[in-house]
């Protein structure tokens, strides 16, 4: 039940039917280029997460079916919305990590494909900006309506294909998705009201090249270099270092013992970007951890998390490590947290260290 | 479900809208055949600009030939400020650019289907057939969701909205409504699970009455053209994101709940009364009831095309005026409270095309005005904002000073 996966992630997500867990952030959504963190987070949380949680509330469900028994409508019902759901799961996923720029910086929207992408861009529709031009064409097509434009590897056509979808379940069959662009409206409405064109042409200057070169390179059988593309820039790269928001969920459900310590690490300049926090945490700043590591007790585990899950979590949870803790980065952060329908509390910042 | 009484002779009620757009239409014979012909479409051939209407075009007076199936704008319905919860901003960007959009494209396929020729291949015709079909279902949902909206106000002070006996639906409805759901509650209950379980997704929840059952049915359109054979929509709540995402974000339950304040029941009663005597959906455009000449965004683009000379005067209240930037193409501003200081500014035998914002009063009180001064002057239905959605030319407002 790991939540920070290497790839292939969406073929790790099958691996475990009963659930599927939240998949992290890697696109910093504070540092995009023209898209708004408000419109990022919202759509993250409330439909990314809205999907997961719909999903794994639709397999419990099945769970609990008689197949033998139960009406064709019943079994019609949940299995098409386990699909529609699923597929939202899926794309979302490839939808979030094929944006963001590289490491801690922003997208330049001067990335271009990579050289063996960009290849097989040219070998199936000419060049690249002919495919450019019959992707954003097909994805500005679905303006005001529902849908999502993807660019799939076909190993039956032997060819990347353009695919048009008017709602989560649309595929063509055998194909694996490359790069998905979201054309729900809610993937643009708060910025961009019913401009959609603005929008494509804006998401396509926030493309990730590398991840989506990589997926190509994983979906013609191929390896990609994997570890580092797909995990939150500055968290922890060690597994035993980085704890789930599902697994963090039922190990606070642990008695007092086996409970872990909440830590709630934020800098003094994204103060202002919270409010709220996990009930029980305690508030500090990252560089005044050598005044507060000393209250922490040494017998129990320690979770320690940030607004995403990227190096503020992650810096601090291996300099814990690295002084005997037990501690643990949330991967994705209360975002991820936030997604899984998590509770939390009011922000309370009396703990926090003044720094000057 | 049980199916009570058949009607003896089902209907033929397909496309309702296009059936009223057709009566809108007014006295095609006199105009000849139409196309749509705004700025935004030039480029196409199009069939003559008809001549200058000589009689007024009132909805619901005549019907036209099926050849020319140029789908008109419809004025927007409610005054687009007078919501709760629903921003004017929100409703007019998404009549303007959501509706208006649907409208062009619609035309736009109809041309495409009516140049085909005899060797076409099976997949063009199937896919512009279906791109209309589902056009035309978003035209005629999205003319209804406007049209049933705005009851908040309507409601009046008096109404005791909020007080804990006040009910969001009114008494002269909830017991024919409770006689197929079992009260009026259960009704709005599952109305509103249907519309939140489409959160964050897209579609549409309607209250229909069908016609072979008699009865009415709620019921999910997961896009422009899921429809009950045969029967009528008559409350119509548009659970598309670009409906809400505006003012509310992913807060789908807001605004169904505010949705729920804002329904028009007396326009709705209307439609349920049209649809239960076997007549055509009532006509919603908000000057309908005004004895004025009019004319629509259509007609105007096709004089401007012509070269008429017609003078375009932009009437909207000063305050409408100063947070716009723009205006139509080739219109100048005068201020409608002061009609007497301009009126000699025009030229006599020239015609003059007043509009407001959206076409409700102020344009129609000022043509009335130079009508009066001997003018040959009508009021643009709809207003600027169906200008702006037919894809009608806009222009920066000049300077002041």
């Amino acid at each position: 039940m790991d939540a920070v996966t290497p790839l292939p992630a969406s073929a790790r997500q099958s691996a475990a039917p009963e659930t599927v867990t939240v998949r992290p952030l890697l696109l910093k959504p504070q540092y995009m280029n023209g898209l708004s963190e408000r419109l990022l987070v919202s759509h993250y949380v409330n439909n990314y997460g809205g999907a997961l949680r719909r999903l794994n509330a639709i397999r419990t469900r099945l769970g609990g079916v008689d197949w033998a028994r139960a009406p064709v409508f019943e079994i019609n019902g949940l299995k098409r919305e386990e699909l529609i759901a699923a597929g939202s799961v899926i794309l979302h996923e490839i939808y979030f990590d094929s944006l963001g720029g590289r490491g801690n910086d922003p997208p330049t929207g001067l990335e271009q494909p990579t050289a063996e992408l960009a290849q097989a861009l040219e070998r199936d529709f000419g060049s690249v900006a002919a495919w450019r031009a019959e992707f954003t064409g097909m994805a500005k097509a679905l303006a005001g309506g529902s849908g999502w434009a993807i660019l799939a590897w076909s190993a039956r056509l032997g060819r990347l294909v353009n695919q048009w979808a008017a709602d989560h379940a649309h595929a063509l069959a055998g194909a694996t998705p490359i790069l998905a662009l979201d054309m729900y409206e809610h993937a643009y409405h708060l910025d961009f009201g019913a401009k959609a064109a603005a929008y494509v042409d804006q998401a396509m200057a926030n493309l990730n090249w590398p991840r989506i070169g990589a997926r190509y390179r994983l979906a013609i059988g191929e390896a990609a270099e994997q570890d580092e593309l797909f995990r939150p820039f500055g968290s922890p790269a060690d597994e035993a270092a980085r704890i789930s928001a599902e697994e963090l969920k039922a190990a606070l459900a642990h008695d007092d013992a086996r409970r872990p310590v909440l830590l709630d690490v934020c800098m003094a300049k994204d103060l202002p970007r919270r409010t709220d926090m996990l009930a029980g945490a305690t508030v500090h700043a990252p560089e005044a951890l050598p005044r507060w590591v000393e209250e922490l007790p040494r017998d129990r585990p320690i979770a320690v998390y940030c607004i995403a899950g990227f190096q503020i979590s992650g810096n601090a949870v291996t300099e814990l490590r690295r002084r005997g803790y037990d501690a643990r980065a949330l991967a994705g952060g209360i975002i991820a947290w936030h997604a899984i329908g998590g509770a939390t509390v009011p922000l309370d910042t009396s703990t926090y260290e003044q720094t000057s | 479900m049980g199916e009570k009484k058949r009607s003896t002779s089902p209907r033929q009620f397909a496309a309702t809208a296009i059936t009223r757009r057709k009566l809108r239409e007014g006295t095609g014979v006199t105009g000849g055949p139409r196309t749509l012909s705004a700025p935004a479409a030039a480029g196409e051939a199009h069939a003559p600009p008809p001549d200058e209407p000589s009689t007024i075009t009132r909805p619901g007076t005549g019907r036209r030939g099926a050849a020319a199936m140029a789908q008109e704008i419809a004025p927007i319905a409610v005054r687009p400020s007078m919501l709760s919860g629903i921003s004017e901003q929100s409703v007019v960007s998404h009549y303007e650019h959501i509706y208006g959009t649907a409208v062009r494209r619609l035309n736009a396929v109809r041309r495409e289907l009516a140049a085909l020729d005899a060797g076409v291949a099976p997949h063009v015709v199937r896919g512009l057939k279906g791109q209309e079909i589902s056009l035309m279902g978003s035209v005629a949902l999205h003319e209804l969701y406007f049209g049933n909206l705005g009851g908040f106000r309507r409601a009046g002070p008096n109404s005791g909205l909020g007080r804990p006996d006040w009910h969001e639906v009114p008494d002269t409805f909830a017991a024919e409504i409770a006689a197929d759901f079992g009260s009026a509650n259960a009704w709005r209950r599952e109305f509103a699970a249907m519309a939140q379980s489409l959160a964050g997704d897209a579609g549409w929840v309607l209250l229909t009455y069908a016609r072979r059952q008699k009865r009415f049915l709620n019921h999910i359109a997961t896009d422009h053209t899921q429809a009950t054979v045969d029967a009528a929509p008559v409350l119509v709540l548009d659970m598309y994101e670009h409906a809400y995402e505006m003012d509310y974000g992913a807060n789908a339950t807001a605004y169904i709940d505010s949705f729920f304040k804002n329904i028009n029941w007396d326009a709705v009663l209307k439609r349920i009364d049209a649809a239960r005597n076997h007549r055509p959906p009532p006509n919603e455009d908000p000057s309908s009831t005004r004895d004025i000449p009019s004319l629509s965004v259509e007609e105007l683009a096709a004089q401007i095309a012509k070269g008429s000379g017609v003078q375009i005067v932009d009437a909207r209240q000063r305050d409408h005026m100063s947070r716009d930037p723009d205006l139509m193409a080739g219109a100048t501003w005068r201020d409608p409270d002061r009609v007497e200081e301009w009126v000699a500014e025009l030229i006599q035998d020239k015609p003059v095309a007043v509009y407001c914002s959206y076409g409700f009063d102020v344009g129609c009180n000022v043509a009335k005005t130079l009508t009066e001064h001997g003018l040959n002057a009508r009021f643009v239905r709809g207003g600027l904002s169906a200008w702006y959605a037919s894809g009608g030319a806009r222009a920066l407002k000049p300077a002041a000073g």
